[in-house]
C-alpha cells in the first residue's frame, strides 16, 4: 500500500465533512429554503416534485438519522436531486454540462503556471540574490495577494473590450459544430486564452514562490554540492539534481491550491461567460437552486481530494529518496 | 525585539508595505476629513470621468467615487483584518492544544484540520452564503473565519510539537509549571513570527475572500465597501461603457493592500527564518510542505 | 472615425500574435480568431439572429406549457395563438389560428372559428380537436394551466372540424383576453405524453413559422421554417438563430461583432454603445410599457405607517417627494418614461385616457419638496427631535421600501425616492431581499412598502384589475398595496360583464377617475420596452415613426410574431 491509512483517513473525514455539511445546513437555517425553491417552480411544482424537495432538504416528518440514511443512499447512486432552475434536469446532469469545461480550464491553466511558476522560480532560487530574483521573487508574492476579480476585470476591460484581441464570451465560437478537427481545436484554444492567463497569476505566484524556497534549501544539501564539485555543468546541476527534488513542495502545494484555484476559476467563468461549474455555480446561487449548488460542492471537494491522492501517489515515484528508503 | 526592528528596518520592501498599510488606514480612519458627507449621496451627473471637482469622477448614480473610495476602505479593512485576527486565533489555538496535549486530542483535531483543509474554500463560502441569503460584513466575517483556520492550526501545531520535546519546555514541565502557564509563558512567545506570517496570509485571504463574495452580489449592495463598489460598477456595466474610474478605483484599492500586505509577509519571513537571511523569503507554503513530506515519510 | 478603429485593432491583433506564438499554433490561432470575427456566412437562406432571453446554457425544451424551462421563442414562433390584440391599436385583434370568436347571447359561453386548412409542421391537419383536446388537458392537469382556464371554463365541445364552443362558469366577456397566451397542442402527439409538464418537446411539431429546430447546442439554437406553415406567404425569413448571452455585460461585448439583428436587451448608453457602432444600421425604439409605482401595504401591523399610509395627504406627500426625472435619467438611463397621471396610465393606452382624470389630479404627480413638506404640516405630521415626522396621533412612522436584491436599476430609483421622502422628513430606507423572499413577503404582507409594476394586458383593465382589486388584494405580487374600494369594485365588475367597446371605455374612464382621486398607490414612471435592431440584414422593423405595435421580442409580447412577418432580408 504505497498510499498510508492515514491520508485515507482524512480524505474520507473531508468528504463526510461536506456531506455532513450539505446535509444539516439547509435543516438548520430559519425560514426553509424548501418555501423558497417551491414558490420558484412555481406551476411546475407539482406534488412529486415538492415532496422531492421536502424529502431532500428535511421538511419531513422522520427522524434525522433515517434522513441521513435516505441522503446517504441517494449520493451513493449519483442522485443529487433535482435541479430548481433548470427543472425537470437533474443535478448530474447540469453539472456534467459544463464540469468538461471546467477540468480543461483548470488543468491547461495549471499546467501553464506550472512551467511558468516553477522556471521562474528555479532561476531565482540558482541566482539568488541577483537583479531577477529581487525582481520576480516579490512579484510573486504580490501576484498572490491580489484577488482574481480584480485580475479578470482588468484582462477584460484591457484585452476584451479595448484591445479586442480575444473574445470575450464562449468556451468556442458558437457558430461551429464541436468535432475533432483543427478550427474547433484552435476555436476552444483561442477562446481559453483569456480565462487561463486570469486564473495563472494566482498559481504561477504561489509556484515560484514555493520553486524558489524548495530549491534554496535542496543547493544546500550535500549531493548538489557533490554535483558542482563533479565538475558538472551549471545547468546540469540544476535539472537534473535540483529541481527535480524541489519539485515535491511544489507537488503537494499544487493539490492544496486547488480548492482554490476552484474559487479563481468561478469568478474567471463568470467574468468570460465561460460554460463551466464556476458560472453554474453562480447562476445556481443566484436562483437560490440549492441542489446545484449542494452537489458543487460535493464534486469540486471530490476533485481536490481525487488530485491530493494522486500527488500521494506520485511522491513515491517521484522522490528517490523515498524509493530507495522503502526498497 | 529591538533586533527585530531593527532587522525589519534593514527591509525595504518591508518598510515600504508597512507604510502602504498604515497609509491606507489612516484614510481609512481620517474618511470624516478627507471626504466629508455621506458618501453615498449623488453629487453629479452618471458616470463623469475624473476631473478636479471629482478626482476619480462619478459613478452611475453620480456619486463620488474618491468620497467612496476612501470611506469603503473603512469596511473593507475592517472586516479584512478582524477577520484575520480571527482565523488567525482560531488557527493557532487549535494548532497549541493539538500539538501539545497530543493523544487523542491530537487525533481528533489533526484530523478535523486536514478535512477542513482540502475542502475548497470559496464553493463552501458560497454555499454558506447562498444559504444566508444577503449577508452583512460580520455574517461574512464569520463564514470566511469559520472555514479558513486549517492553515494556521497546521502550522502552529507543528511548530509546536517540536517546541514541546525542548529542554526549557521539559524543564518547565518538570518544575511543574501549570499547563496553561507553559503555553501561554514559553510556548507561545516562541510562536510570535509564526503567528505573523500566519496573521498577514491570513489577511490576505480574508480580503481576497470577502471581496469575492461581495463581487458575486453576497453583500449588502447598500454597504460601500470596495467590494461592493466592484458589484455596482459591475452592475452598471462600468467597463463596457468605459468608465474605468469606476471599476478601477476600488480594484486598485484592492491590489494596493494586497500589494503592502505580501511586501509585509517577506518580514515575517525574515524574521521566522534568521538561517535563511540571506535569501529573502520563505512563504508558509515551504514549511508545510516540508513538514508534509517529513509526516509521509514517518508513516511509511 | 469606426472604420479607423477597426483596422487598427486588427492590426495590433496580428503584431501581437506574432510576438506571442510561433509556427502551427499561429496558423491555428489565425484561423479561429478569423472565425470569430465573421459574420454570418453567406447563404441563401435569410437567418435572423435574435436575442430574447439570458440564460447561461441552452436547454432543449419547448414546451410550451414548462413557463421557466421552457425556450422563450417557444410560443408564437412554434404556437401561434388563436389571436393577437395589439394594444398600439386600442386592443384591435389580429386574427391568427382563430379567424373570429362569438359569445353566445347569454354570455355563458364562446365559440371560437379556426382558420381552414391549418396544418401542423408535420402536415396533420390542425382541428378543433386539438384545441379542445389542449383546454381538457389543462382542465385536467391544472400545473399545466398556464392562462388559468380553471378558474373560467366549464366545458369544451366542437360543433364542427373547425369550431370549438367553451362553456364558462361565470359571465366574462374578458374571456379572449385569457386566452391570448393560449397555445394549442396537436392532440397526436400530446395524448402520449404522461407527464405534460415534464416533457421536454425537443422536437416540436407545431403551428408556426419557425417550428424546425435544426441545430441545437449549449451555446446557440437555430430553429426554421415551417414547411406546413399556413401563412407562409407573408414568412420571409427562413431561420431564427439564437445565440446564448448570459448577460448585458456579455451582450454588450458582442455587439461590436455586428452580428446581432433583433435584440431585447438592456444596453446602457445605448447610443455610444450601440447605435455608434453602425450609425446606418442599428437603430432602437424602447416605448414606455408598464407603469412602476410606489405601493405602500395599507394591512401593514405597523399601527403609525398604516395611519400614515390610510391618509391621503401623506400619499400625495410621498408623491410631490418623488424626483422621478432622476429616477428615469440616473436610475433608468434615461429609458424610462417619467408618469405624471395621478391615474398611473401608461402612454401606450392613450386612445383610453379619461382627461377628467388629469388637470387637478395631477398636480401631485411634481417633484416639490416644499409644498410636501406643507402639505405634511398642514395635516398634522409634527417633527421630532430626530427630524422624523410623527402622525397626527402621534405614533412614529418608519418604513423600508423593498426592492429584490440584484434589480439594480430599480434598487437606484428606489434610493433617490428614500433621499426624497427623507428630506421631507419621513424615515424611509431601503431594504433588498432576495427576489424570491420579496415575492414571498409581498404575498405574506410583512412588506410595508414595495416599488413594483403591473403586468399589463392587450388593454389597460388587466393592469389596474389585477391589482387595486379586493379579489386579488395581497393575492398576487402585483396587488402589494391590498387595497380594497367597493366602489372601485363595482366598476371592475361592469367592466367585466360589458359587452361592447364604447361601454367599456366609458367604465375605464371611471376606473382612472376614482384611482387619480383616491390616490392609493403613487405611479412614478414607466419602463422601458426593450427593442433593439440592426437593418444590417433585414428590414420592416417596426420604429418610432411607425408605432404600429409592440416591437419587443420577449415572450410577453405576442406580437412579436406579427413583427416577424413583416421583416424582409436585404437583397
Amino acid at each position: 500500500m504505497r498510499i498510508p491509512l492515514r491520508r485515507l483517513g482524512v480524505y474520507l473525514a473531508a468528504f463526510l465533512f461536506a456531506i455532513v455539511v450539505n446535509f444539516t445546513l439547509p435543516r438548520l437555517m430559519p425560514g426553509s429554503p424548501v418555501d423558497s425553491m417551491i414558490a420558484q417552480l412555481g406551476p411546475r411544482a407539482t406534488p412529486a416534485a415538492i415532496e422531492a424537495i421536502k424529502a431532500r432538504f428535511g421538511a419531513v416528518e422522520q427522524p434525522i438519522w433515517l434522513q441521513f440514511l435516505d441522503y446517504l443512499k441517494g449520493l451513493a447512486t449519483f442522485d443529487l436531486g433535482v435541479s430548481v432552475k433548470y427543472y425537470p434536469q437533474t443535478v448530474t446532469e447540469v453539472l456534467a454540462r459544463s464540469a468538461g469545461w471546467t477540468a480543461f480550464l483548470v488543468v491547461t491553466a495549471v499546467i501553464f503556471s506550472l512551467c511558468v511558476g516553477v522556471s521562474l522560480g528555479a532561476v531565482a532560487a540558482w541566482r539568488r540574490g541577483g537583479r531577477f530574483d529581487a525582481f520576480v521573487s516579490p512579484f510573486s508574492v504580490v501576484l498572490i495577494a491580489v484577488p482574481p476579480v480584480i485580475i479578470a476585470l482588468a484582462t477584460l476591460f484591457t484585452f476584451g473590450v479595448t484591445l479586442r484581441w480575444f473574445p470575450v464570451g464562449y468556451a468556442y465560437d458558437p457558430s461551429l459544430d464541436p468535432g475533432i478537427n483543427f478550427t474547433f481545436f484552435g476555436s476552444v484554444f483561442w477562446h481559453a486564452i483569456m480565462p487561463v492567463l486570469t486564473l495563472s497569476p494566482y498559481m504561477i505566484g504561489e509556484f515560484q514562490t514555493t520553486m524558489r524556497s524548495s530549491m534554496i534549501s535542496v543547493l544546500g544539501e550535500d549531493y548538489v554540492t557533490m554535483g558542482r564539485a563533479k565538475g558538472l555543468s551549471n545547468t546540469a546541476v540544476m535539472f537534473s539534481y535540483a529541481a527535480r527534488n524541489a519539485m515535491l513542495p511544489v507537488m503537494t502545494n499544487l493539490a492544496l491550491m486547488l480548492g482554490a484555484v476552484f474559487g479563481g476559476s468561478i469568478v474567471t467563468e463568470i467574468v468570460f461567460n465561460y460554460p463551466g461549474l464556476g458560472l453554474t455555480l453562480f447562476t445556481a446561487s443566484v436562483a437560490r437552486d440549492y441542489p446545484v449548488i449542494q452537489g458543487q460542492l460535493l464534486l469540486m471537494t471530490m476533485a481536490t481530494l481525487g488530485a491530493n491522492l494522486l500527488v500521494d501517489i506520485l511522491y513515491g515515484v517521484v522522490d528517490p529518496r523515498v524509493q530507495e528508503g522503502r526498497t | 525585539m529591538s533586533s527585530g526592528l531593527k532587522l525589519f528596518l534593514r527591509q525595504k520592501k518591508a518598510v515600504a508595505g508597512f507604510i502602504i498599510i498604515v497609509a491606507l488606514c489612516l484614510m481609512a480612519l481620517l474618511a470624516p476629513v478627507l471626504a466629508p458627507g455621506d458618501p453615498a449621496q449623488r453629487v453629479g451627473r452618471s458616470h463623469q470621468p475624473p476631473t478636479a471637482e471629482h478626482v476619480f469622477g462619478t459613478t452611475k448614480m453620480g456619486r463620488d467615487v474618491y468620497a467612496q473610495f476612501v470611506w469603503g476602505a473603512r469596511p473593507s479593512l475592517a472586516v479584512g483584518f478582524a477577520t484575520g485576527l480571527a482565523i488567525t486565533a482560531i488557527g493557532t489555538a487549535i494548532g497549541l492544544i493539538a500539538g501539545y496535549f497530543g493523544g487523542r486530542t491530537d487525533a481528533v483535531l489533526d484530523l478535523t484540520t486536514n478535512a477542513v483543509l482540502v475542502i475548497p474554500n470559496i464553493p463552501l463560502l458560497i454555499l454558506l452564503a447562498s444559504f444566508a441569503g444577503t449577508v452583512g460584513p460580520m455574517a461574512i466575517m464569520a463564514i470566511i473565519a469559520l472555514t479558513s483556520w486549517p492553515w494556521g492550526a497546521r502550522m502552529t501545531r507543528a511548530q509546536t510539537l517540536s517546541l514541546k520535546n525542548r529542554e526549557f519546555i521539559v524543564a518547565a514541565r518538570m518544575v511543574g509549571e501549570p499547563w496553561w502557564r507553559i503555553i501561554f509563558v514559553e510556548i507561545l512567545p516562541n510562536l510570535v513570527p509564526l503567528i505573523g506570517i500566519n496573521l498577514v496570509g491570513s489577511i490576505i485571504y480574508a480580503i481576497v475572500a470577502q471581496t469575492t463574495l461581495e463581487y458575486l452580489g453576497f453583500g449588502d449592495p447598500l454597504n460601500v465597501t470596495w467590494g461592493t463598489m466592484l458589484y455596482n460598477a459591475q452592475n452598471s456595466s462600468a467597463i463596457i461603457v468605459g468608465a474605468w474610474w469606476d471599476i478601477g478605483a476600488p480594484a486598485l484599492g484592492i491590489a494596493i493592500v494586497g500589494l503592502g500586505l505580501a511586501l509585509l509577509n517577506f518580514t515575517f519571513d525574515e524574521i521566522a527564518n534568521p538561517q535563511l537571511r540571506s535569501g529573502p523569503a520563505l512563504s508558509r507554503w515551504l514549511r508545510l510542505n516540508r513538514l508534509r513530506a517529513r509526516e509521509l515519510r514517518a508513516v511509511r | 472615425m469606426r472604420a479607423k478603429r477597426t483596422t487598427l485593432s486588427s492590426f495590433r491583433r496580428a503584431v501581437s500574435l506574432r510576438r506571442l506564438f510561433a509556427g502551427a499554433a499561429l496558423a491555428a490561432l489565425s484561423v479561429a480568431g478569423g472565425m470569430t470575427a465573421q459574420s454570418t456566412p453567406a447563404s441563401a437562406e435569410a437567418v435572423l439572429s435574435m436575442h430574447i432571453e439570458e440564460q447561461t446554457s441552452w436547454v432543449q425544451n419547448f414546451n410550451p406549457f414548462d413557463l421557466g424551462g421552457r425556450r422563450q421563442s417557444t410560443m408564437d414562433f412554434i404556437y401561434e395563438p388563436l389571436v393577437i390584440f395589439n394594444d398600439y391599436d386600442g386592443g384591435k385583434p389580429i386574427w391568427r389560428l382563430a379567424t373570429a370568436y362569438k359569445f353566445s347571447d347569454d354570455l355563458k359561453s364562446i365559440t371560437y372559428t379556426l382558420r381552414d386548412g391549418v396544418k401542423w409542421s408535420d402536415g396533420q391537419p390542425l382541428t378543433s380537436a386539438d384545441m379542445k383536446f389542449t383546454l381538457e388537458m389543462m382542465l385536467k392537469n391544472p400545473a399545466v394551466d398556464t392562462v388559468g382556464v380553471g378558474e373560467t371554463v366549464a366545458s369544451v365541445e366542437t360543433p364542427s372540424a373547425t369550431e370549438v364552443k367553451i362553456n364558462l362558469k361565470s359571465v366574462d366577456t374578458h374571456f379572449p383576453e385569457t386566452l391570448a397566451d393560449f397555445p394549442v397542442v396537436p392532440e397526436h402527439i400530446w395524448k402520449d405524453v404522461k407527464d405534460p409538464l415534464a416533457f421536454k418537446n425537443e422536437k416540436p411539431v407545431g403551428s408556426g413559422p419557425m417550428t424546425e429546430v435544426r441545430r441545437f447546442t449549449p451555446q446557440v439554437y437555430e430553429q426554421c421554417r415551417n414547411p406546413n406553415y399556413w401563412d407562409a406567404a407573408s414568412l420571409k425569413v427562413d431561420c431564427l438563430k439564437l445565440p446564448q448571452i448570459s448577460g448585458n455585460d456579455q451582450m454588450l461585448a458582442l455587439l461590436p461583432e455586428g452580428t446581432m439583428d433583433w435584440i431585447g436587451s438592456f444596453i446602457p448608453q445605448i447610443d455610444k454603445t450601440y447605435v455608434a457602432l453602425d450609425a446606418k444600421n442599428n437603430g432602437y425604439w424602447q416605448p414606455p410599457a408598464e407603469t412602476v409605482a410606489f405601493q405602500m401595504n395599507f394591512k401593514t401591523k405597523n399601527a403609525g405607517n398604516a395611519e400614515a399610509f390610510a391618509d391621503i395627504n401623506f400619499r400625495r406627500a410621498f408623491s410631490l417627494a418623488m424626483d422621478r426625472t432622476s429616477m428615469v435619467d440616473i436610475a433608468g438611463f434615461g429609458y424610462p418614461v417619467v408618469n405624471l397621471h395621478a391615474s398611473g396610465l401608461p402612454p401606450r393606452f392613450d386612445s383610453w385616457r379619461n382627461k377628467a382624470a388629469e388637470g387637478e389630479h395631477d398636480v401631485w404627480m411634481a417633484y416639490d419638496v416644499d409644498k410636501a413638506s406643507k402639505v405634511l404640516d398642514d395635516a398634522g405630521y409634527k417633527k421630532g427631535a430626530d427630524g422624523f415626522r410623527t402622525t397626527p396621533k402621534g405614533q412614529p412612522i418608519a418604513f423600508s421600501i423593498a426592492v429584490p436584491n440584484g434589480w439594480t436599476d430599480w434598487i437606484d430609483a428606489v434610493q433617490i425616492a428614500v433621499e426624497g421622502l427623507r428630506k421631507i422628513g419621513v424615515n424611509a430606507s431601503v431594504a433588498t431581499p432576495e427576489y424570491e423572499q420579496w415575492q414571498k413577503q409581498i404575498l405574506d404582507g410583512t412588506l410595508d412598502a414595495v416599488m413594483n409594476s403591473r403586468a399589463d394586458g392587450p388593454t389597460p383593465f388587466r393592469g389596474y384589475y389585477q391589482s387595486l382589486s379586493t379579489p386579488f388584494a395581497g393575492r398576487i405580487t402585483s396587488a402589494p398595496s391590498r387595497y380594497s374600494n367597493a366602489e372601485l369594485d363595482k366598476v371592475f365588475d361592469a367592466y367585466r360583464k360589458a359587452t361592447s367597446e364604447e361601454e367599456r371605455h366609458k367604465l375605464f374612464d371611471q376606473v382612472q377617475l376614482i384611482v387619480a382621486t383616491e390616490f392609493p398607490v403613487v405611479p412614478v414612471f414607466n419602463g422601458p420596452t426593450w427593442f433593439q435592431y440592426s437593418t444590417k440584414r433585414f428590414t420592416g422593423w417596426v420604429t418610432k415613426d411607425e408605432p404600429v405595435m409592440n416591437p419587443e421580442d420577449h415572450d410577453n409580447n405576442r406580437l412579436r410574431l406579427v413583427h416577424l412577418l413583416r421583416l424582409k432580408p436585404v437583397q
